[in-house]
């Protein structure tokens, strides 16, 4: 045994180079009350690859609040995905779920992933699935291996293989930032000494609609995120903010001041065919489409005070949605259509709350201040938002019944405007 | 605990002749999957480094002119007026500061004003 404590601590220290790169940290600061313990044998032969498989699913289960990683014991010989597996000892040492690995090198220098999920309380093999990738995918693939023991063990899509857009501000530099779901792989979009904000990513999670001020007023920008092409979606006097695309892509919602005060319009991406939505003699901002695109959610003080309402996409008789409290804003809407995400202030601090659309029932699901730009993760399972902690933007995940709550950081700098980007096919 | 290691190790090193609970489910076969391969499966897409290109605007600043306006010496260089908190009245300390670039622009017709309104933390970002 001690000889196993000397390897753990070992292959634990390769580790944190490998973490340290990433930019963005993420701390889990509150767990689901209910975790299924699991237990991810390390993946033989894996340090062909870079040892990071094992961690990376490790660390992706652990992350999503609805697992708790068991420490796995020494083996001799190490398992892989074809060992037979003793339930009973896996039962004593009170693991519910056990996944077994190998990672080989193929002839033609590229590398076979493979791993199989067990059932330890059945007793019953789940299956699993082999990879084929070369180096560079290494990542991908431990992402989409979580996935796949996420979606079995839980019945609920994971997202562990999507992508997240945020705005990082270093002195006075703003860079529209790309990374993986945990923080790890980020790429600049675009870098700009004005400031970016409100990013929405379109269905496909190939381009982001967003707002520059690169030309010294707020300009719509769609920008494909593969080649870096960008156009202006909407330019016009005033001001031009708050894009969110249409679920088939096909529209974005904007709002524009461009006949005197701020309205919802919707236009085309590639800025054609624009057409007046709202008409009230307030400020309507923030449209967001509901999943099934037949409605708009958006902000509007026409009442006295900022609250959600409700409109239908092509425009018509608007109604209030929120009515607790004086200041509700930032609507979003789950990917099942059933729960609205706002921003609402709760005795001087703004905190995100959830509404029940069918019972219209409220919840707040954070204790922080100053949350911003909710976006629900594309299972609907996970909410990021923007806040600040201790006089520095931070980017802070909770589930949507509030009970798992993560923070992201980064170093020497603020983070905002996060976006959760869709599943990709 | 050293004697559960060695049963295990036992039972994973004999895997092919291992007894077999009963109730135990005819094992699943793995699924082959190609990873980013030509062709390959829908179900895999590989997000590859270097998926997202890079647009830098930063280079483009400009050299400031030292007209008056950007001579930090004269009151035409400060620029920022602030309000109290739900109010839009100009406070007396900074009408010195508006009657100064009222004249300056009215004395330079070519020149422009952009006039921006910034907020502070509070009410929400």
């Amino acid at each position: 045994m001690p000889r196993m404590r000397r390897l753990l601590a070992a292959f634990v220290v390769a580790f944190l180079p490998q973490f340290a790169t990433a930019q963005l940290s993420i701390e889990i600061t509150g767990a689901g009350a209910q975790r299924i313990p699991v237990a991810v044998a390390p993946f033989a032969g894996e340090a062909s690859l870079g040892p990071v498989i094992t961690a990376i699913v490790r660390a992706d289960l652990e992350r999503s609040g609805m697992f708790r990683i068991l420490e796995a014991p020494a083996m001799v010989p190490v398992p892989t995905e074809v060992s037979a597996v003793n339930y009973a000892e896996w039962r004593s040492r009170l693991a519910d779920a056990l996944v077994q690995g190998s990672v080989a090198v193929r002839p033609d220098g590229r590398f076979e992933v493979r791993f199989k999920l067990h059932d330890v309380v059945k007793g019953a093999d789940l299956s699993g699935v082999a990879y084929t990738l070369s180096r560079d995918q290494m990542r991908a693939t431990a992402h989409r291996i979580s996935d796949y023991v996420f979606e079995k063990l839980t019945g609920i899509r994971g997202v562990f293989s999507t992508r997240i857009a945020y705005v990082v501000k270093r002195g006075p530099r703003f860079e529209l930032m790309i990374a993986d779901a945990d923080g790890a792989g980020e790429e600049t979009a675009l870098a700009s000494l004005e400031p970016i904000i409100s990013p929405a990513w379109s269905p496909d999670g190939r381009r982001l609609a967003y707002v520059s001020f690169e030309n010294k007023k707020p300009v719509v920008y769609v920008h494909s995120l593969l080649d870096g092409k960008r156009h202006v979606a909407a330019n016009f006097k005033g001001s031009n903010s708050a894009p969110a695309w249409s679920p088939d892509g096909s529209r974005l919602a904007v709002s524009l001041s461009r006949d005197g005060g701020s309205q919802l319009y919707l236009v085309n991406p590639d800025g054609s065919g624009v057409r007046r939505l709202s008409s009230s003699n307030g400020i309507d901002t923030e449209p967001v489409f509901s999943p099934d695109g037949q409605s708009l959610y958006f902000t509007s003080d026409r009442g006295g005070s900022p609250q959600v309402y409700r409109m239908p996409a092509g425009g018509g008789e608007s109604q209030r949605v929120t009515f607790e409290g004086g200041y509700n804003v930032s609507p979003r809407i789950s990917p099942d259509g059933r729960l609205l995400a706002y921003i609402t202030r709760n005795g001087g601090k703004y905190q995100v709350a959830t509404m029940d659309l069918a019972t219209r029932q409220g919840q707040l699901i954070t204790d922080s201040d100053k949350d911003e730009s909710p976006s629900f993760a594309p299972n609907g399972r996970m909410i990021l938002l923007a806040t600040v902690v201790g006089g520095r933007g931070v980017l802070s995940a909770v589930s949507s019944d509030g009970r798992v709550k993560q923070r992201l950081t980064i170093s020497a700098g603020d983070v905002r405007e996060p976006a959760w980007g869709p599943f990709t096919k | 605990m050293r004697a559960i290691l060695i049963a295990f190790a036992a039972a994973a090193g004999l895997a092919a002749c291992s007894s077999t609970p009963e109730d135990e489910q005819k094992p699943a076969a793995v699924e082959e999957r190609q990873q980013g391969a030509p062709g390959s499966s829908a179900s895999t897409q590989p997000v590859k480094p270097g998926s997202v290109a890079r647009v830098d605007l930063t280079g483009a600043v400009k050299a400031p002119a030292r007209a008056p306006h950007n001579d930090t010496g004269n009151i035409l260089s400060r620029r920022s007026i602030y309000y109290d908190l739900d109010q839009y009245t100009v406070k007396d300390q900074y009408r010195e500061l508006v009657d100064a670039h009222a004249r300056y622009l009215r004395s330079n017709p070519q020149l422009k004003m952009l006039v921006q309104g910034n907020t502070d933390e509070r009410g929400s970002r």
